[in-house]
């Protein structure tokens, strides 16, 4: 069979490549326990980090909190995972005390902002993983491609408080010159304003004991809103009796 | 009021002050600007609810003017539920009075409203009201009181407490379990007002948040991330969690300044982020109490004097 058969012709061949793009709120919505997960260790991180440079009481060392904070991050996600039973991410091991992930079959990658900016790439193999290609997909039958790498990037503010975390997918980076370009780079909410309110079951509202008296009529021996005695008659002062 | 009557303001601060009577005419231009009828203001008003019954709840610089309008408000509600509850067997009454201290009365108090120890209390006012209180929600906004309370005759003696429109549901929730602490510890003021704000802080606090309950909950390290998972759980502010957590000395003075100055950098001291919004409960006993003695708002509104719209736009909030 060739080509044109198989396809029809080429208007045919046109409708069926479709191209696999990167998509931030696609991508976000996989991601997000992830997220709310990465980011309150992040918040965990970065006061303890903070705290071994009080304990010394010496000032902060820029290059040593980071790597606290990595090391921190790193320690903590992999113990939250083990004792909260997440299973829908891998921390895996660098030899340079890096972040790196797996999520829902996704790779991932916890990186410190440079300059305020995307980070520096300081390898080929970092240059390569953040170097990502449109997928084509001809026809229905192929196989999906897996997600595009994603990078979670942190900072800090001149503070040293967290700053928001960005979500980025790269398109190209280079070794020194860092991520040259990206599908996108957003920056997200912090965890609290995408929480979903998720109360347990609330108790059934309970039906309140109120029932009128038996016998008595509307407008018969009671008391008026002012307190006065009212009859059926109309309004008299209550007995001096 | 002065445009709606035709009359001056001064004229105006004289019928309210008792000072001039207004002639029938003015009376019937004052109960049409009003939604009243002219037969309303036929009779003396009921004694039994004072001013002093109440225990405000305030904030700095509580203006006069605004005191009397929730006064007011209060006293027109405790009329209608004074007048009701004579037609009806209302709920009984299982809030206690205790004189210990905040934690221990708020263990007792739940106890005795059938709470049990260690859950969150899901649905606080239709509690408070099938344990025989009343709950009354203001039409308007009371920008300098969240919320107050006083015991007052109906029936027998019996708790009420009026709670502003404009405050978000779990600000509503604390400042009910707050004014549940002065109905319950307060009945007989003792010491200063100060002192007794800080009791019904520290109730409300143990009522709505447990101490074991909530220990079990707040894990170190408390972040921001950790806080807002539990706010929907508990149904109070992350405020009032971070609060705690310092309270029980889960977390230091230290961390508790950081993680407030996070919430004001973030401006979430004064709103906290919309998706973790608690819903506000509505009271029910006041609705059931007309419907109870009533075929229909009418029926009502003409028994007590008052336009049916007036009565409507109360069971809005009530």
């Amino acid at each position: 069979m060739t080509r044109k058969q198989e396809f029809g012709g080429p208007d045919d061949f046109a409708n069926k490549i479709s191209i696999h793009a990167p998509s931030f709120e696609r991508d976000f919505a996989e991601l997000a326990s992830f997220y709310i997960q990465l980011y309150g260790t992040l918040e965990e991180s970065v006061p303890l980090a903070k705290k071994y440079f009080d304990d010394l009481n010496t000032p902060v060392e820029v290059y040593t909190l980071y790597q606290l904070i990595r090391f921190n991050t790193k320690r903590l996600l992999k113990q939250k995972r083990d004792m909260e039973l997440k299973d829908d991410y891998e921390m895996g091991d660098l030899s340079n005390n890096g972040l790196v992930g797996t999520c829902r079959g996704r790779n991932v990658r916890i990186l410190k902002a440079y300059n305020g900016g995307l980070p520096l790439v300081s390898s080929e193999d970092k240059a390569r993983y953040l170097s990502q290609q449109l997928t084509f997909i001809i026809g229905e039958s192929m196989r999906l491609p897996t997600g595009f790498n994603v990078v979670f990037v942190w900072d800090l503010s001149d503070r040293y408080e967290l700053k928001p975390v960005r979500m980025c997918c790269p398109k190209r980076a280079e070794r020194y010159r860092g991520i040259l370009s990206a599908y996108y780079n957003e920056e997200l909410p912090h965890p609290a304003e995408i929480i979903k309110a998720m109360p347990e079951i609330a108790d059934e509202i309970r039906d309140i004991e109120i029932r009128a008296k038996e016998g008595i009529d509307d407008n018969e021996n009671i008391h008026n809103i002012r307190g006065e005695n009212q009859t059926s008659q109309g309004t008299e002062q209550p007995d001096s009796e | 009021m002065a445009e709606h009557i035709k009359c001056n303001q001064s004229a105006i601060a004289h019928f309210e002050t008792n000072r001039t009577l207004p002639s029938d005419e003015i009376l019937t231009a004052i109960a049409q600007a009003t939604g009243v009828l002219p037969s309303f203001f036929e009779s003396e008003p009921t004694h039994g609810f004072s001013l002093g019954s109440l225990s405000y709840r305030r904030r700095r610089s509580l203006s006069k003017k605004e005191e009397a309008k929730a006064y007011q408000y209060a006293f027109v509600m405790y009329e209608q539920a004074r007048f009701l509850a004579q037609k009806l067997h209302l709920a009984p009454l299982r809030l206690p009075h205790i004189s210990e201290k905040p934690s221990l009365s708020a263990r007792v108090t739940r106890a005795s409203l059938g709470l049990v120890p260690d859950k969150p209390i899901s649905r606080l006012v239709n509690t408070f009201e099938y344990n025989g209180g009343l709950v009354f929600v203001t039409p308007f906004s009371m920008s300098k009181i969240d919320a107050f309370s006083g015991w007052a005759t109906l029936d027998i003696d019996r708790p009420i407490i009026i709670t502003s429109c404009n405050i978000p549901g779990d600000r509503m929730r604390f400042s009910i379990a707050h004014e549940i602490g002065h109905l319950v510890m307060h009945g007989a003021p003792k010491g200063t007002m100060l002192a007794m704000e800080k009791e019904a802080n520290a109730f409300a606090a143990e009522f709505l948040m447990p101490e074991d309950a909530i220990r079990a909950d707040l894990l170190i390290p408390i972040t921001l991330t950790s806080i807002a998972q539990l706010k929907p759980r508990w149904g109070v502010s992350m405020q009032a969690l971070i609060y705690r957590a310092h309270d029980l000395k889960i977390i230091t003075d230290r961390q508790y300044r950081y993680l407030f100055e996070q919430l004001s950098a973030k401006g979430w001291r004064t709103r906290e982020p919309s998706n973790l919004d608690i819903p506000l409960e509505a009271p029910q006993a006041f609705s059931k109490m007309i419907q109870s003695a009533y075929q229909s708002i009418e029926a009502y509104a003409d028994d007590v004097g008052l336009k049916p719209a007036v009565v409507s736009d109360w069971l809005l909030y009530n």
